[in-house]
């Protein structure tokens, strides 16, 4: 196996990994906090805060495991009755499309980033946690969502010119 | 040209993407930052998908859907579907149609421990349809029973469509929960009356089960009767206010871990799945909601909602006329694309239209997820049906979607019943208010 797939490979298997514990740790800290607030009167501090950085660690990596699988929602119903050919056609557009519209996500979030940076009030409002390095993990998620497009996009360049 | 023939081109575009198979998160993104740049500048829409997309991934309201995402798949790999099937058949399989109408009430009781409607169709369809199969019912009843069902997964609380329009447009995602729960019932108990009369008419296609004893009752209430008291405590807490609907969420994916565990029916394995399903399903709705946030400023700066209210007022309709028209409408976009799409996509639009009529958001709410369950049974783009036949392989989709009119039949009277009596779905929110 080339050193690159199993680069590649072992990239998911971390992003996949990340993703569920992220989910994980939402989950127990929203549970943690009720059972705090209904039990002992004392609530988790900064659960809010706690559950939306989680969650983007775990949507910055979800977004491009469902790509590696393919399951975005598409509507196939006319590009179902093409010619494989001409489905393949469309579904080169549709990484283009993708390929575009990532790019933009991850332009975005660097102007958001080198906001987070400039002004020294870009933290979370209870624990004060700086919120540029979240931002850099959905940068980061965007261009794990890139490589994935472009995988799909050079597979399917590769099916297209052998039919 | 003017703003408003942009927004129309612009919608128009999206709809020609999505056409062409282009994932509709995706077409949104593009569509709405080219069309956002062109009527304001390239900077501005730049901070716009930067601000949307972070302020989406971060957000504690938002990250309640995969938490309710993870209950229904943790209890689905946990084969709830089998108990719930088995505890509806011991009480009504042997009614004429009682394996179809156990399936409905499966489906139903699933659907309060499942945001999706998908979901339902294949947790309860894989274990319903064989059991049809094997006594002799007609196999368009079979598969459509479950197709039908499943759609009830997004009218009974939790619902994903539920919280993705509550928070969309600001409405109480606790109220829009409660309203769900009596048309939930409501079309359900009419799904069932259809089958029971259709079964007594023509026996041949969904001959009775067989009866069963009182002990084996027994036993099917206990094979998941802490499922039932943790789905009344988790759903009874968000409507009481003991939580907010994220927390709801955490309790639910973490009672459903430990009911499952507790009970041994969750391996390593099935765990693993469960979690995998979820973070797929996640991504899929995330990357939609990301796009739609970036669309409807575009929407927003082009004047359509706005235009759009003015044209109606001008031509004098009357208030249902509108809301006939907004019903159509929603049913013809429903035959041709996805039901995420569809939402995302046109309550920009309809919802300011709607409430400036005078019209309860939580109805409106109601209906929107109604006409979205038929979307979801109706050809040609028909998800549910879809599933149905990837479990059902021997049962051609023809016989399916065949299956599934008189289904559709009821779900559109049902419709114009809430319509004419609102109270339906808004009764139940009156009585907490």
């Amino acid at each position: 196996m080339p050193s690159w797939v199993k680069l590649g490979q072992l990239i998911t298997k971390i992003a996949a990994l990340l993703a569920i514990v992220a989910l994980l740790f939402m989950m127990g800290v929203v549970a943690l906090n009720v059972i705090g607030r209904g039990f002992f009167s004392s609530p988790l501090l900064g659960t809010v805060e706690l559950v939306g950085l989680a969650g983007v660690f775990l949507i910055s990596f979800a977004i491009g495991l469902t790509e590696r699988e393919r399951a975005h929602i598409t509507v196939m119903i006319m590009v179902s009755r093409l010619s494989p050919r001409l489905q393949s056609f469309f579904a080169i557009v549709g990484l283009f499309v993708g390929l575009v519209s990532v790019t933009l996500l991850a332009w975005g979030g660097v102007l958001q980033i080198e906001d987070a940076i400039i002004r020294p009030e870009m933290v979370t409002f209870v624990l004060r946690v700086p919120k540029a390095p979240f931002m850099s993990v959905w940068v980061v998620g965007c261009f794990f969502i890139f490589g994935f497009l472009l995988k799909n996009l050079v597979e399917e360049l590769v099916r297209i010119k052998s039919k | 040209m003017s703003p408003i023939i942009i927004g129309v081109i612009g919608i128009v575009l999206v709809l020609l993407l999505l056409v062409c198979g282009i994932p509709i998160g995706f077409s949104m993104i593009l569509v709405g930052f080219v069309g956002f740049s062109y009527l304001v500048n390239v900077a501005a829409a730049v901070q716009i998908v930067g601000v949307s997309s972070y302020g989406i991934i971060s957000s504690y309201d938002w990250l309640v859907l995969p938490l309710f995402i993870m209950m229904g798949c943790v209890f689905a790999r946990a084969g709830l579907g089998q108990s719930l099937f088995n505890l509806a058949y011991n009480f009504i399989g042997r009614l004429p149609g009682g394996l179809s109408i156990a399936a409905i009430g499966a489906c139903a009781i699933f659907s309060a421990v499942s945001a999706s409607s998908l979901a339902t169709a294949v947790t309860i369809g894989v274990t319903a349809i064989p059991q049809m199969r094997k006594y002799k019912y007609d196999s368009g009843l079979a598969a459509g029973c479950c197709a039908a069902g499943g759609t009830l997964g997004i009218l009974i609380p939790p619902s994903s469509i539920f919280i993705i329009y509550g928070i969309l447009t600001e409405t109480s995602i606790a109220e829009l929960f409660i309203a769900g729960i009596l048309p939930g019932v409501i079309l359900s108990l009419l799904f069932m009356g259809m089958i029971l009369v259709r079964a007594r008419l023509n026996p041949k296609i969904a001959p009775p089960g067989l009866s069963t004893s009182f002990k084996e009752k027994l036993e099917a209430v206990g094979g998941c009767m802490e499922v039932l008291v943790f789905i009344a405590f988790v759903l009874g807490g968000l409507i009481v206010g003991w939580f907010t609907p994220t927390e709801a969420g955490g309790i639910a994916a973490f009672g459903a871990i430990v009911i499952s565990l507790a009970r041994k029916r969750l391996g390593w394995q099935s765990f693993k799945d469960s979690l995998w399903d979820t973070v797929r399903n996640t991504g899929m709705i995330f990357i939609c909601l990301i796009g739609a946030f970036i669309l409807t400023p575009f929407v927003a700066v082009s004047r359509i909602p706005m235009e759009l209210a003015g044209l109606v007022a001008n031509l004098g309709l009357p208030p249902t006329a509108v809301m006939g028209l907004i019903i159509l409408t929603y049913f013809i976009l429903g035959c041709f694309i996805d039901t995420m799409a569809m939402i995302l996509l046109t309550l920009p639009v309809f919802f300011p239209l709607v409430t400036g009529l005078g019209y309860d958001p939580i109805w409106f709410g109601v209906i929107v997820v109604l006409v979205v369950e038929m979307a979801l049974v109706t050809p040609p783009v028909g998800m549910n049906v879809y599933v149905i036949c990837g479990i059902a392989k021997d049962v051609p989709m023809e016989h399916v979607f065949k299956g599934i009119l008189p289904f559709v039949l009821v779900e559109f009277a049902f419709l114009i019943l809430l319509i004419a009596f609102p109270q339906i779905a808004l009764f139940l929110p009156g009585l907490l208010k």
